[in-house]
């Protein structure tokens, strides 16, 4: 193959075939074909592996091999090693507890050299470029979702605590070990917890954004000056964000939307139905129309799990007594007629 | 392993337990893992969710060595495991609400279409191994484009990297590839040859 022509390479050769270059790139490959009878023959060999590897059926996905072998025989060792200590009969059980209490010590020592030995590979990464909410369970139990472009990397080498690293946004339903806290490093600051479930957001700017569905987390920051490491424990429906701009944890008003990405999950909690028709407009690219204040000001609780527009806005105003008319995407609240 | 005549499998089928060791698990791992994953891929339209089942079915096929009785070769009854887990798991769990409602009709023309993935030919099996040789990135943007059939720009954007990028990628994958299959090439490059002589001829 020659290539008198720098700008022809393989890349562009690929992007060719691929219909990717516009008429006066094209121009250029077709002169370069003609240069020689091997450039052509080049191309037509890359165009044959592209037609051959496009006969595959089933059509192949991306895997790590070597790794999912890794993942499978680590299974594998942890499951026989649960087996070998449950096939033993009653009789060396007994023998067992005796001799296991006068050595607990040694079995201790025993047992930690053990996990050395089958320690899976020390990182453990889950990486979501879906447009869809991607589902994981880690090592440890927990259970993770990410947002679209999300990524989280999880260290299994360190015994004494769990952490992740966290890009972009994910929900954490931490499987409970009071021995290893579970922590979530996401750059300037984290959160540590022992188990619960919350959702971390790391915004544009770099701040987080925490959300606490059930349980007590902590949330950590080192302080820019004095790199003093500000605390902020947050329970059950609280929301915070650590900021790097106010360089502190500040609380907020709780985001009855924040789930909404994970399974479509709205929870109001005495907000006003002026919040509620705004939440839900941005959530569900709805226009809500409504002029009464007397209605925009009522108070309004309730949570919803994966349940679509008309459900919603059909339930809210059963339940607040007011009407509403929809044309296509545009809704509009009005007074209920009433009939006494 | 098991090399059994069409008509044994059609007609009198033998019932056998499997005989396997560690390493006759790693081997079948290596040959049939990224298959079965694009197989399960299938059914279910997620690369995670694909490889969990295919592990779930070697692992199960592990523990349960000694008591599994098959009457087919070891790779259809991978497969059906697979195919099986699959189908569960979209019935009975309801992962993809959607996926189960949008595609019932292709489910059960799924269920009832019986074809034996198991058997493969060389040239197949290379490519699927070449594939899998690539590196990571590599192979994400190959498939994105090969099977996926995103333009350059769609992938640059869902991998978060420049248009450049991907066009020197996918270069050199389409040379690495071309280099793997040198061997097979002139076989199908004469096939090609015959068939525009043929044209030739009956122009």
């Amino acid at each position: 193959m020659t290539h008198k022509n720098k700008h022809i390479d393989d890349g562009r050769l690929a992007s060719f075939l691929l219909g990717e270059l516009d008429q006066e790139e094209q121009k250029q490959i077709i002169d370069w074909l003609d240069d020689s009878e091997g450039n052509r023959r080049y191309l037509d060999q890359l165009e044959q592996v592209w037609l051959e590897t496009g006969k595959l059926d089933p059509r192949p996905i991306s895997v790590n091999k070597y790794k999912g072998w890794q993942k499978l025989s680590n299974r594998i060792k942890y499951f026989e090693q649960g087996e070998s200590r449950s096939r033993r009969n009653p009789a060396t059980k007994r023998l067992l507890i005796y001799t296991s209490i006068a050595a607990s010590a040694l079995i201790l020592i025993g047992i930690f050299s053990l996990l050395k030995v089958y320690k899976p590979e020390p990182q453990y990464i889950v990486d979501n470029n879906k447009p869809t909410v991607l589902h994981n369970t880690l090592p440890d139990g927990t259970v993770v979702s990410l947002n679209r472009n999300a990524q989280i990397t999880y260290d299994t080498a360190d015994d004494n605590q769990r952490t992740v690293k966290l890009q972009g946004e994910a929900y954490f339903k931490v499987k409970r070990d009071t021995l290893r806290p579970f922590i979530v490093n996401a750059g300037i600051g984290g959160v540590k917890v022992l188990g619960t479930s919350f959702n971390v957001k790391i915004r544009e700017n770099n701040d987080i954004a925490v959300t606490v569905n059930s349980g007590k987390v902590e949330l950590f920051y080192p302080e820019q000056n004095t790199n003093d490491t500000v605390r902020m424990i947050l329970v059950h429906n609280e929301e915070a964000l650590i900021s790097l701009k106010q360089n502190n944890i500040v609380r907020l008003a709780s985001n009855s939307s924040a789930l909404f990405w994970l399974d479509k999950r709205l929870s109001f909690r005495n907000n006003s139905l002026k919040e509620v028709f705004s939440a839900l407009e941005t959530c569900y690219k709805v226009e809500i129309i409504s002029e009464n204040d007397l209605i925009n000001n009522l108070s309004y609780s309730s949570a919803f799990i994966d349940k679509d527009f008309d459900y919603i806005i059909k339930v809210i105003a059963e339940t607040l007594n007011f009407n509403y008319s929809k044309n296509g995407n545009t809704y509009t609240i009005e007074e209920a007629d009433n009939e006494e | 392993m098991f090399n059994q005549s069409a008509d044994t499998v059609t007609s009198t089928n033998t019932i056998q337990s499997i005989c396997i060791d560690k390493e006759g698990l790693e081997s079948l791992f290596n040959d049939q893992y990224s298959r079965l994953c694009a197989y399960a891929f299938n059914f279910l339209k997620e690369d995670e969710a694909s490889e969990e089942v295919v592990q779930d079915v070697f692992f199960k096929l592990w523990v349960n060595r000694t008591t599994i009785q098959i009457d087919s070769s070891l790779e259809s009854y991978m497969f059906r495991s697979v195919r099986n887990a699959c189908l569960s798991l979209i019935k009975h769990i309801g992962i993809r609400e959607n996926y189960k409602l949008h595609n019932q009709e292709e489910i059960s023309y799924e269920e009832n279409r019986d074809i034996d993935y198991s058997a493969v030919t060389e040239l197949e099996k290379k490519i699927r191994d070449s594939i899998d040789a690539l590196p990571e990135q590599r192979r994400k943007i190959f498939i994105l484009s090969r099977y996926e059939h995103l333009k350059y720009k769609e992938i640059a954007e869902r991998l978060n990297i420049s248009v450049k990028t991907v066009e020197n990628q996918m270069g050199k994958a389409l040379k690495f590839l071309r280099e793997e299959l040198e061997d097979y090439l002139p076989l199908i490059l004469l096939f090609l040859g015959q068939f525009f002589l043929q044209l030739t001829v009956l122009a």
